[in-house]
C-alpha cells in the first residue's frame, strides 16, 4: 500500500513514518503542500495522511482541490485543532477520517486500514481468495489455514491485487504500490515478486494480461497448491 | 410606561384640551356678538316704530283699544307706545304686549307671564317705545350655533388625535423594529444589527451598538484565534514526543535509542515553547519584580549569551552607560527574539545588524536582517500570535513577546523594510533616568 504523508513538522512525520513502514505501508513523506500535491498527482497512491497546519496552503483548501479534481484517494487529516467545526469543516471538504493530535500510533494505523478496506469495499479487516486467507492488521497470510510466510514487498503486491478485486492493475501501478515513489527500481524486481507469490501460493493466482498488466486469478478450489 | 403611551397620552390630552378651550372661547365670543346683533335688531326696531309714529300721529290715536299694531299677531315680538303721560297709544295684541308695562330707556331683561324678555324702550319725542323679543328664541339660536359647532370641532378633534395616534405609531416604528431585531437576537450572537430606514436620531445609536458588537466579536475571534493556535502549537511537539515513545516501545537496539532522542528533541521544543507562553503571560500580567531599569549594554550581552551563531551579528552604537526604563530580563528576551528571527530568516552567507540609537527620550534598538521579510511590513501579522512566516520559523510567538513587552514599558514596536527587501524591527523604548539603571 503507498501512502502520502503530508505533515510539515519533522519531529511527527519521522515518527508517522517509522511506524507506518513497520507496518508495511510504503511511504512517502512530503512537509509542504506543493509537493504532495506535484507527487499525488503522479503516482498511484492508496491513501493519504493529511496534516492541516502546512507551511505554504492550508491542508484543508490542498484537500478541496483534490476533490475537485475528482481525486478519491481516501484522506486521513491529522489535526491539532479539536472544535467540532474544524472536525465538520475536514470531513465536509472530503476527509474520509480525522485523527486528533497527539494520537495513537496504533489508533492511526487501524484507521488507515479501515479507511483503505472501506475505499475498496471490504469492510471486513479480512481478505479471502478461495483457500487463501490475509489479514492486513496481522499482516498474516494462510493458505488452507497454513500460515504462509511472505517478504515485506510479496504481501504489499498481494495486498494490492486482493483489494483490486479482479480489477486489472497496470505494471506501474504494482510499482507504485509496492515501492512508493521511489523510481530507482530494477526492470524485472516486479516479476522476481509476482514468480515468488505464483510459486508460495499458486501459479493461478495472478494472471498475466499481456500488454496491460496483472490481475487476480480465478479461484479454484480442486486446483493444487 | 412605553414611550409610546406616553407620547399618546401627553400629546393626546393637551390636544384635546386646546382644542375644547378654543370652541368654549370660540361660543362665549359668537354669543356675545349674537346677543349684540339682537339687541341692535331690537334698537332698530324702536326707531323705525319712533320714525312711523312721528311723521304720522294720527297713528298714535287709537281710541280705547290700542292693539293696533299686529296683524297678524305674531309670537315672541312685542312692541308698545306710550305717550309720556302713561297712556299707552299702540301696542302689539299679545299677552305679552299687554304687558310690558312702564319703561324706562335702555336695555332690560324682564320676566313676563313666566317667560323671559328682552325690551328695549327709546324715548323720542314725548313718547316711550318699547320693543321686546323672548329670550327663548335667543336661546334656541344658541342651541343651534352650539350644535352647528359642535359637528365640526369633534370631527376636528378625533381626527386629529387619529392623526397623532397614527403619527406616533409610524414615528415609533423604527424603536420597534430595533427592538424587535434585539429581542430576536440569541443571547451570543455578534452579527451586526441591521434597521430598515433607521431616522438620523437612531443612527449613532445603532452605530454605536454596532462598533462595540464587532470590537467584542474582534477580540472572541482573536481569542480563538489564539487558543486555537495555541493547541496546534502546544499538541505537535507533544504528539512527536508520544510518536516516537510509542515507537520506541516497539523497537530495538540503535532505532530504539533514535526515537528516544527525538522525543528528547519534542520535550525541549514543547519546554521552549512553554516559557515563551509563560513569558508572554507575565509581561501582559507585570509580575516583574525587578526595577523597570536595564543598562542596554548588560541586556544585549545577555541575549547575545543564549544565542547560538553571533559571528553573524554586528553590534553597532553601544554605550555604557546607556539604560532603558524595563526590566534586564525582558528587554534580553526581546532583543533575542529580535535577533533569532533576524538570523533565522538572513541567509546563512549574510549578517545581521544591531544598531542602537538614542535620543533624549528615547532608546531604539534596530535589528537589520537580510531575509525577504520586508514584504510583509503593513500586513499587519507580523506580531500576530502564532502567525508563523515561511517553513523555518518557530512557534510563532517571539514577535509577540516582543510587542508585549514594548507595550508594556511604553515603548514601540515598529517594522520596516531595507532597501534589499530585508526586514527591520525596532523596539524602542524611554531611557531610564541615571539613577535608576543598575
Amino acid at each position: 500500500m503507498h501512502i502520502l504523508l503530508v505533515e510539515d513538522d519533522d519531529l511527527v512525520a519521522s515518527g508517522v513514518a517509522s511506524a507506518l513502514e513497520a507496518e508495511g505501508f510504503t511511504l512517502d513523506r512530503f512537509p509542504d503542500a506543493r509537493r504532495a500535491d506535484a507527487a499525488l498527482r503522479a503516482a498511484h497512491t492508496d491513501a493519504v495522511v493529511l496534516d492541516l497546519g502546512l507551511p505554504d496552503t492550508d491542508g484543508m483548501k490542498l484537500l478541496r482541490d483534490w476533490r475537485a479534481s475528482d481525486i478519491t484517494v481516501p484522506v486521513l487529516i491529522l489535526t491539532a485543532r479539536d472544535d467540532v467545526d474544524a472536525r465538520i469543516a475536514g470531513l465536509e471538504a472530503g476527509a474520509d477520517d480525522y485523527v486528533l493530535k497527539p494520537f495513537d500510533l496504533g489508533e492511526l494505523t487501524a484507521r488507515l486500514q479501515a479507511l483503505i478496506r472501506r475505499a475498496a469495499g471490504r469492510p471486513v479487516p479480512e481478505l479471502t481468495h478461495g483457500r487463501l486467507r490475509y489479514r492486513p492488521a496481522e499482516q498474516t497470510v494462510t493458505l488452507d489455514g497454513e500460515p504462509v510466510s511472505l517478504s515485506r514487498r510479496e504481501l504489499a503486491l498481494l495486498e494490492a491485487l486482493l483489494y483490486s478485486r479482479g480489477a486489472i492493475l497496470s505494471e506501474e501501478q504494482l510499482k507504485d504500490s509496492l515501492y512508493g515513489l521511489d523510481t530507482d527500481i530494477g526492470s524485472n524486481a516486479l516479476n522476481v515478486h509476482i514468480h515468488h507469490l505464483r510459486r508460495k501460493l499458486g501459479r493461478n493466482l495472478i494472471d498475466t494480461v499481456r500488454g496491460v498488466g496483472y490481475r487476480l486469478g480465478p479461484t479454484d478450489e480442486r486446483e493444487d497448491a | 410606561m412605553s414611550l409610546q403611551r406616553r407620547l399618546l397620552l401627553t400629546l393626546g390630552l393637551a390636544f384635546t384640551l386646546l382644542w375644547l378651550v378654543a370652541a368654549g372661547l370660540l361660543f362665549v365670543d359668537l354669543r356675545r356678538q349674537v346677543t349684540a346683533t339682537l339687541d341692535q335688531r331690537l334698537a332698530a326696531s324702536a326707531r323705525m316704530v319712533a320714525g312711523l309714529v312721528a311723521n304720522r300721529p294720527e297713528l298714535a290715536d287709537t281710541g280705547p283699544d290700542p292693539a293696533r299694531l299686529t296683524a297678524p299677531e305674531t309670537d315672541g315680538v312685542a312692541c308698545q307706545v306710550r305717550a309720556a303721560g302713561g297712556r299707552v297709544l299702540l301696542r302689539t295684541g299679545s299677552a305679552a304686549g299687554r304687558a310690558l308695562g312702564t319703561p324706562t330707556p335702555g336695555y332690560h331683561t324682564r320676566t313676563i307671564n313666566d317667560q323671559r324678555w328682552r325690551l328695549y324702550t327709546l324715548r323720542h319725542q314725548d313718547l316711550f317705545i318699547t320693543t321686546a323679543d323672548r329670550m327663548r328664541v335667543r336661546r334656541d339660536l344658541e342651541h343651534r350655533m352650539l350644535l352647528v359647532m359642535v359637528a365640526p370641532f369633534a370631527l376636528a378633534l378625533v381626527g386629529g388625535l387619529i392623526a397623532l395616534w397614527l403619527g406616533i405609531r409610524r414615528g415609533l416604528r423604527p424603536l420597534h423594529r430595533l427592538r424587535e431585531a434585539l429581542a430576536r437576537r440569541r443571547p451570543d450572537s455578534l452579527d451586526l444589527i441591521r434597521i430598515e430606514q433607521a431616522p438620523a436620531e437612531l443612527v449613532p445609536v445603532i452605530d454605536t451598538l454596532n462598533g462595540l458588537l464587532s470590537q467584542v466579536a474582534e477580540v472572541l475571534a482573536h481569542e480563538r484565534r489564539f487558543t486555537s493556535n495555541a493547541a496546534h502549537e502546544l499538541r505537535t511537539p507533544l504528539t512527536g514526543i508520544k510518536t516516537h515513545l510509542q515507537l520506541a516501545r516497539r523497537q530495538q537496539g540503535p532505532e530504539r535509542e533514535q526515537a528516544i532522542q527525538h522525543a528528547q528533541a519534542g520535550a525541549q521544543r514543547l519546554a521552549h515553547l512553554v516559557d515563551q507562553l509563560l513569558t508572554l503571560a507575565r509581561v501582559e500580567s507585570d509580575a516583574g519584580e525587578e526595577p523597570p531599569a536595564a543598562l542596554v549594554d548588560t541586556a544585549v550581552r545577555e541575549a547575545l549569551a543564549d544565542l547560538p551563531n553571533t559571528r553573524r551579528l554586528h553590534v553597532t552604537g553601544l554605550t555604557p552607560e546607556l539604560a532603558v526604563a524595563a526590566p534586564v530580563a525582558l528587554v534580553s528576551t526581546a532583543l533575542r527574539n529580535l535577533l533569532t528571527n533576524a538570523l533565522r530568516h538572513t541567509p546563512e552567507d549574510s549578517g545581521v545588524d544591531l544598531i542602537i540609537e538614542k535620543d533624549a527620550e528615547r532608546v531604539r534598538l534596530r535589528v537589520e536582517d537580510r531575509g525577504s521579510g520586508g514584504a510583509q511590513v503593513g500586513a499587519g501579522n507580523l506580531t500576530r500570535r502564532f502567525e508563523r512566516q515561511g517553513e523555518r520559523a518557530g512557534a510563532g510567538l517571539g514577535l509577540a513577546i516582543v510587542e508585549a513587552i514594548a507595550r508594556h514599558y511604553d515603548g514601540a514596536l515598529r517594522f520596516a523594510s531595507t532597501a534589499d527587501g530585508g526586514l527591520v524591527a525596532m523596539l524602542e523604548l524611554p531611557r531610564a533616568r541615571d539613577n535608576d539603571a543598575r
